[in-house]
């Protein structure tokens, strides 16, 4: 035995010694996430392509749900299989609160992915999920931005030739008010894909919430703050308030990061003169929609911090009295 | 007879030994592994583009389920850095468990060799193998 050895072993003796105490100290917290996760979370890159389905995607829409987003093709011989396979039983296992979670998946083969092809491949695993695809140059920016990389592979020796795509197959989870928080890399369990879903379900209060936020976006008003002083500095936001509780619940104040203070409003026809008006509360009956819309109740942001941009998202925080503080991000159309 | 409380001590002292090794051999390996934690520096993108041949992370990296399964990677630097997969914003850090033993292999362009390769070992199985592991371990921290 070396001596380097001895004294190892010496040690030893003594933490043993040193009863049960764990000898590695715990990680520090990530909120929980078991995946791989990002601290501090950042705003997902937003993007628009056009679905499958024949609709048009943009990520930014999905606010109030769980995104969950993947890359792959059609063609693909194993891993996209599984993948889709695996998220297809994670979203069984949610039940109920997989209507609060939406599973995206972007070619990364436009060249043989046309919409009617992919949409009958994700159908097969589950026909909420959503299939992307597009031309090559509106496909690859977002393939960048989440840092997938994609490759071509001719199969040699091939009749008809054909290629295979070597890309990254990671898991995306961006989480109810639009922030990427896990990057899970192929091969992560699926059992902690779920857990982690879970989690952003249960953190944004979107599962069992009462109070149910759909839709919010700002509008600018006509003329800019950047116009110059005097200019008007307001704009108004928009949303559908959903009480799914079996109590009455009220908004009774909102803030934001864009502007010094927020108010409700309401917009009021009289006799032909549209009037806007203050108003303290906007009363939410049990099981009721309320839509904060133009014309209407909405949202009045006052002094804005600095110019709004169409696509940019702001930060609302909706108060009720009931359900407290719900915090979502709107679109700046 | 005066040398038998002698014996008895030696003897005594053996069966502690054998137990504690028998104990360091089979005992089960701590609930959550440690963190192995990389700093992109800042200054790092411009040490780049002024071509300095500047390895950021070793490539392999190796780590071992249930004993150091944890990665962590910080992005110190002032701007955007890709790490395999893992594209980092500024003052952003990436956490990730491995549960299971691996082997990925990652393009990146902050490894000289422009690959990322992890390397996720089996825990030492109970035994010899664990043994040898957790004297290694204390001899690595003497």
């Amino acid at each position: 035995m070396t001596p380097g050895r001895a004294l190892a072993l010496i040690a030893l003796v003594v933490s043993c010694l040193a009863a049960g105490a764990p000898a590695q100290p715990a990680p520090a917290g990530n909120a929980g996430l078991r995946s791989g996760a990002f601290d501090p979370p950042r705003e997902a890159p937003d993007f628009t392509l056009p679905a499958a389905s024949g609709a048009e995607f943009r990520l930014s829409r999905y606010l109030g749900k769980v995104v969950v987003l993947t890359f792959g093709y059609t063609s693909c011989p194993d891993v996209c299989p599984t993948v889709l396979a695996e998220l297809a039983q994670v979203r069984e296992r949610l039940g109920g609160a997989a209507k609060r979670v939406q599973v995206v998946y972007v070619s990364v083969d436009p060249e043989r992915d046309n919409p009617a092809r992919l949409l009958g491949f994700t159908e097969q695993f589950d026909k909420t999920f959503l299939g992307l695809t597009g031309p090559t140059d509106q496909l690859a920016p977002v393939w960048k931005a989440y840092g997938v990389s994609v490759v071509r592979r001719e199969l040699p020796g091939s009749q008809p030739p054909t290629y295979l795509i070597h890309h990254s197959a990671s898991v995306f989870l961006i989480d109810a008010a639009g922030r990427l928080r896990v990057m899970a890399p192929f091969g992560t369990p699926s059992d902690d894909v779920l857990h982690d879903i879970r989690l952003l379900l249960a953190e944004s209060g979107a599962q069992d919430a009462a109070i149910i936020l759909e839709k919010p976006w700002v509008r600018r008003a006509a003329a800019m703050p950047d116009a110059g002083p005097g200019a008007p500095s307001t704009a108004a936001g928009y949303v559908n308030v959903l009480n799914r509780g079996k109590a009455r619940d009220a908004l009774i104040s909102a803030i934001t990061d864009v502007a010094e203070r927020v108010e409700l409003h309401e917009t009021r026809n009289m006799s032909g003169m549209m009037m806007m008006e203050k108003v303290s509360k906007v009363e939410l009956a049990a099981g009721s929609r309320v839509e904060l819309r133009p014309g209407s109740y909405h949202l009045m942001l006052i002094g804005l911090k600095h110019a709004l941009a169409p696509g940019q998202t702001v930060t609302l925080t909706l108060e009720f009295e009931r359900a407290g503080r719900i915090t979502t991000r709107a679109e700046v159309r | 007879m005066t040398r038998q409380p002698a014996a008895i001590a030696a003897g005594a002292g053996v069966v502690v030994v054998l137990g504690i090794l028998a104990w360091a051999a089979v005992a089960p390996l701590p609930a959550t592994g440690a963190a192995l934690t990389f700093v992109i520096p800042p200054g790092t993108a411009a040490r780049l583009k002024a071509g300095e041949p500047f390895n950021v992370l070793p490539s392999p990296i190796h780590l071992t389920v249930g004993v150091r399964d944890v990665l962590v990677i910080t992005n110190d630097d002032e701007v955007i850095h890709q790490v395999g997969p893992i594209i980092l914003g500024s003052r952003q850090t990436y956490r990730i468990p491995f549960r299971k033993p691996g082997h990925f292999k990652y393009a990146c362009s902050l490894h000289a060799a422009g690959t990322l390769t992890l390397v996720i070992a089996p825990p030492p199985a109970a035994g010899l193998e664990r043994l040898r592991w957790r004297l290694d371990q204390l001899t690595a921290r003497s």
